[in-house]
């Protein structure tokens, strides 16, 4: 597992339980490094399944944020009905 | 090669970045030091709604508001971190006219070593101000 992997998975799973989208575009930031790394060469293959499992962990956490936003959004529109 | 992802991109990030600035100066820095982006209709956190503690990226909507008023010393203690991504953002306009007008691509920046090295800085700087906005509301009692 490459370094920007590990860092990726760390910042990924912060942006899942606090830090929202900051961390989480960090971790999409080096985990697209290590992939374009691996397709290049630069980096051994052994680690691409890492590479891309923290890319679409980070992914998740942003859908998982607008996401958020959206049910907040929601809410807070059904509740200015009542 | 210059493309039109490159113009598209240089182009996104001066929008974004003038956009960005201009909410800010639109926005009126909450006094308590956080919760200004709930004036976007953005919700309260929920970092702090659980734990009584400001998460990391507390404070840098507000930290934005008082940057662009040129108080920075009250964006400061709003988010230390907040002041940095401030001068990155207004970074971006001059150097995104630069990518624009010398039709240089934004690969030139994001795939230089440095690039990656900024990127861990920042995150370094990040959590140091979390750090550093726990230990004053420790210190200060409230």
């Amino acid at each position: 597992m490459g370094d920007n992997s590990k860092w990726a998975l760390g910042l990924g799973i912060a942006s899942l339980f606090c830090c929202g989208p900051i961390t989480g575009i960090i971790g999409l930031i080096l985990a697209k490094k290590d992939m374009d790394d691996i397709a290049a060469g630069r980096a051994p293959h052994l680690d691409e399944g890492w590479a891309k499992g923290t890319f679409y962990l980070n992914i998740i956490a942003l859908v998982l944020f607008v996401f958020g936003l959206c049910v907040f959004w929601g809410g807070a529109s059904r509740f200015r009905h009542f | 090669m210059y493309t039109r992802t490159d113009k598209s991109v240089a182009a996104a990030l001066l929008a974004t970045a003038c956009s960005v600035l201009s909410v800010a100066l639109w926005l009126k820095p909450a006094a308590i030091g956080y919760g200004t982006h709930t004036q976007l209709g953005l919700p309260p956190c929920y970092f702090q709604l659980v734990t009584h503690l400001p998460c990391p990226s507390c404070g840098l909507t507000t930290c934005f508001a008082y940057a662009v008023r040129f108080q920075f010393w009250k964006a400061f203690l709003a988010n230390p971190f907040g002041l940095l991504a401030f001068f990155a953002t207004v970074s971006v306009i001059p150097t995104s006219i630069y990518l624009l007008w010398r039709r240089i691509s934004f690969r030139r920046i994001t795939e230089s070593a440095h690039f990656i090295k900024a990127v861990y800085l920042g995150t370094a700087c990040y959590f140091t101000s979390w750090i550093f906005k726990l230990s004053m509301i420790h210190f200060s009692g409230h």
